[in-house]
């Protein structure tokens, strides 16, 4: 509100003298609005989240996958206030790792906001992985992975990819490599942990059958999802038009292009499940919207709208397929995380080496962008199964089977997430 | 010489369980409050309710099995044997029961329930799942489960189990859980939790679950 008030000052009650000053003041506070607006909309993503995997789980395990979602928020933020955000941002002279600004205590309005806005995205990327191992990952240890993630593999290829400045660039930055708003930095490094995790743990009970049978294990709530998936989508406005601060000029076009992403991810996701018969299922469709939306989030600001509409497309398809192959392998993935995330994180940094407005098909950029798709593939499911190889070995990171089966709400928080709902099922509380 | 209100009586509660020292205790209950008066079936069964813990289902048995009973000529009912009466003396004297006599500690008579029920709601899914299941339990032992418990298993062919009474509490756990985990993996977990949870309820409805609590088993 503040800045508001300041904006309107700046606008209509200064003195002509002093035009020119004022405007580029009245610019800046903007800005600043904008990217406080855009950390409230990224923080609402976790709302979407929240619904969409807590619709997508049994409801004996809502509870305890909500309160992943809300805890990886808080500690992921303080591991990335410690020693991610220095990682990340801090003097970075070999290419490789920033090494200074850790527990940063900025001063200046900008830097505040710019800190809090990078918390936003940390928390983005740790919370993608809750989801995925869902209904049959301890609590204790999820959190500990979580911390870890923003503390330490988020911000290390957040260094490679967008660290440094002036002549010490992150190394990846240094190459060329091009991701608007984090489509390899946080989603595809979120989806690869989550693979790692999900590897680690292994499927929930009863998902794949001795015979190679693939059970379908319904959420209990698709209205959330169905809300969840329209919770992100708003929220991702401020997601990747948080990163038009530094230029306002191409904020229409970045919002129309994230827009016509998730268009495109629903489009692609019906009309494959149309043409392979499979119905018009709800679960799918959200995923390919989402799909679809970080398909464009490397490249919301380098593509035309028709361009965003047929990488979103596509974006859907994979999310589709992927899903498919990913049960095939039998990798137990409960919202589909590792296909939005890293499957389409990847496709949108590839897909800004062949659509880049005015360069298309650039073999060099090509290139480049795959260098780092590889990278973030290698980073981030390499680290993730050591960092849980590692934290399995302190606590383990799987319930037991007996605590699967009376589900995590229960045997892990003492809390039923729907104790009028369940008088039937709960009688004996299990 | 047992009345004809203590025929009616017994008749009905051999009917509801099979555990002598309960139907000694109801019995006797039944003689100090209600042998006086006029036979009141609700007001029996209410108090026999509290008494000993009746889920609705045996409830149901109780009242029918009363009123089955008194429509019965006298000539027709059994005797009341006399250690339920306690004018027979014990041991050698004692009548049996006109029930097969089968004392399971609770938790085993529990788990049965549950396993049976489990098997029943396979059975109505289909034989397929059924065969499947009784290959699964020939051709394997449940992890945890003792060779009594293995025979009985394998004994299995679409019919109710009966687990031997050896059986101790870490068994029924350990079965009643594996049972739950082979479902799971021949049907998928949302048909076995669906399975799982009616067969809690008949657990919860059985007079043992007044004596072992049903939630430790699963």
């Amino acid at each position: 509100m503040r800045f508001v008030i300041i904006l309107l000052a700046a606008l209509y009650a200064a003195p002509s003298s002093a035009q020119e000053v004022t405007a580029a003041t009245a610019i800046d506070t903007v800005r600043l609005v904008w990217i406080a607006i855009c950390c409230a909309l990224v923080l609402v993503m976790q709302v979407g989240f929240l619904l969409l995997e807590g619709g997508l789980v049994r409801s004996k395990n809502t509870v305890n996958v909500i309160l992943k979602n809300f805890t990886d928020v808080g500690l992921g933020t303080v591991g990335y206030w410690l020693v991610g955000f220095g990682l990340m941002y801090g003097v970075n002279e070999t290419g490789l790792i920033g090494l200074s600004d850790f527990f940063p205590s900025p001063s200046s309005s900008s830097d505040t906001l710019n800190l809090l806005y990078n918390m936003m995205f940390a928390a983005t990327a740790a919370t993608i992985m809750s989801g995925s191992v869902a209904e049959r990952f301890s609590f204790v240890p999820y959190i500990i992975g979580a911390f870890f993630v923003t503390a330490v593999i988020y911000p290390m290829y957040g260094s490679w990819a967008w660290g440094g400045d002036g002549d010490n660039l992150g190394w990846l930055r240094a190459l060329g490599f091009y991701d608007m708003a984090g489509a390899s930095v946080v989603h595809s490094i979120g989806g690869w942990a989550a693979l790692g995790a999900i590897i680690m743990i292994g499927p929930r009970s009863g998902r794949f059958g001795r015979k190679g049978t693939v059970h379908d294990i319904p959420g209990h709530s698709l209205p959330y999802v169905a809300m969840g998936g329209f919770f992100l989508w708003f929220g991702w406005f401020g997601f990747n038009g948080g990163v038009a601060s530094a230029d306002l000029s191409n904020l229409g076009q970045i919002l129309l292009n994230t827009h016509a992403g998730s268009i495109g991810g629903i489009c692609g996701s019906v009309f494959w499940l149309w043409l392979t018969k499979r119905g018009f299922l709800m679960t799918s469709i959200v995923n390919g919207a989402l799909g679809g939306l970080v398909s464009v989030t490397a490249g919301a600001d380098v593509f035309g709208f028709g361009t965003s509409l047929f990488v979103g497309l596509l974006g859907g398809i994979f999310v589709v397929i992927s899903s498919n192959v990913l049960a095939n392998f039998k990798i137990d993935d409960v919202v589909g995380a590792v296909p939005v995330h890293g499957f389409c994180g990847a496709w949108a940094t590839l897909a800004v080496g062949l659509f880049y407005q005015g360069d298309m098909f650039n073999i060099e950029r090509i290139m480049v962008q795959i260098i780092g798709i590889v990278v973030a593939l290698v980073w981030g499911l390499g680290s993730s199964l050591l960092i849980f190889y590692v934290i399995n070995k302190i606590t383990p990171l799987r319930v037991s089977s007996r605590e699967e089966q009376r589900g995590l709400d229960i045997s892990e928080h003492k809390e039923i997430g729907y104790s009028d709902f369940m008088t039937t099922h709960a009688r004996a509380d299990v | 010489m047992s009345t004809y209100n203590d025929k009616v009586v017994y008749f009905a509660l051999s009917r509801v369980t099979t555990d002598r020292e309960l139907i000694k205790q109801a019995f006797l209950s039944w003689q100090t409050q209600f042998a006086d008066s006029k036979l009141d079936v609700f007001a029996f069964v209410d108090h026999i309710e509290s008494f000993l813990g009746l889920g609705t289902a045996e409830k149901k048995v109780l009242m029918m099995s009363m009123h089955s009973a008194s429509a019965k000529g006298e000539d027709t009912l059994k005797e009341v044997p006399a250690y339920i009466t306690g004018a027979g003396g014990s041991g050698a004297n004692e009548a049996k029961l006109d029930v097969s006599v089968d004392v399971k500690p609770p938790c085993v008579a529990l788990a049965q329930i549950y396993f049976n029920g489990m098997t029943a709601g396979m059975q109505r899914m289909g034989n397929k799942n059924m065969v499947e299941l009784a290959e699964i339990l020939n051709d394997e032992s449940l992890p945890g489960a003792s060779k009594d418990v293995t025979q009985a298993l394998r004994s299995l062919d679409g019919t109710e189990i009966n687990l031997p009474k050896s059986m101790t509490e870490d068994d029924c756990k350990s079965l009643c859980h594996e049972m739950y985990v082979l479902i799971c993996d021949l049907v998928g977990p949302i048909v076995a939790d669906d399975l799982s949870y009616k067969a809690t309820s008949n657990m919860l409805d059985a007079s043992e679950a007044s004596r072992y609590d049903p939630k430790n088993l699963i």
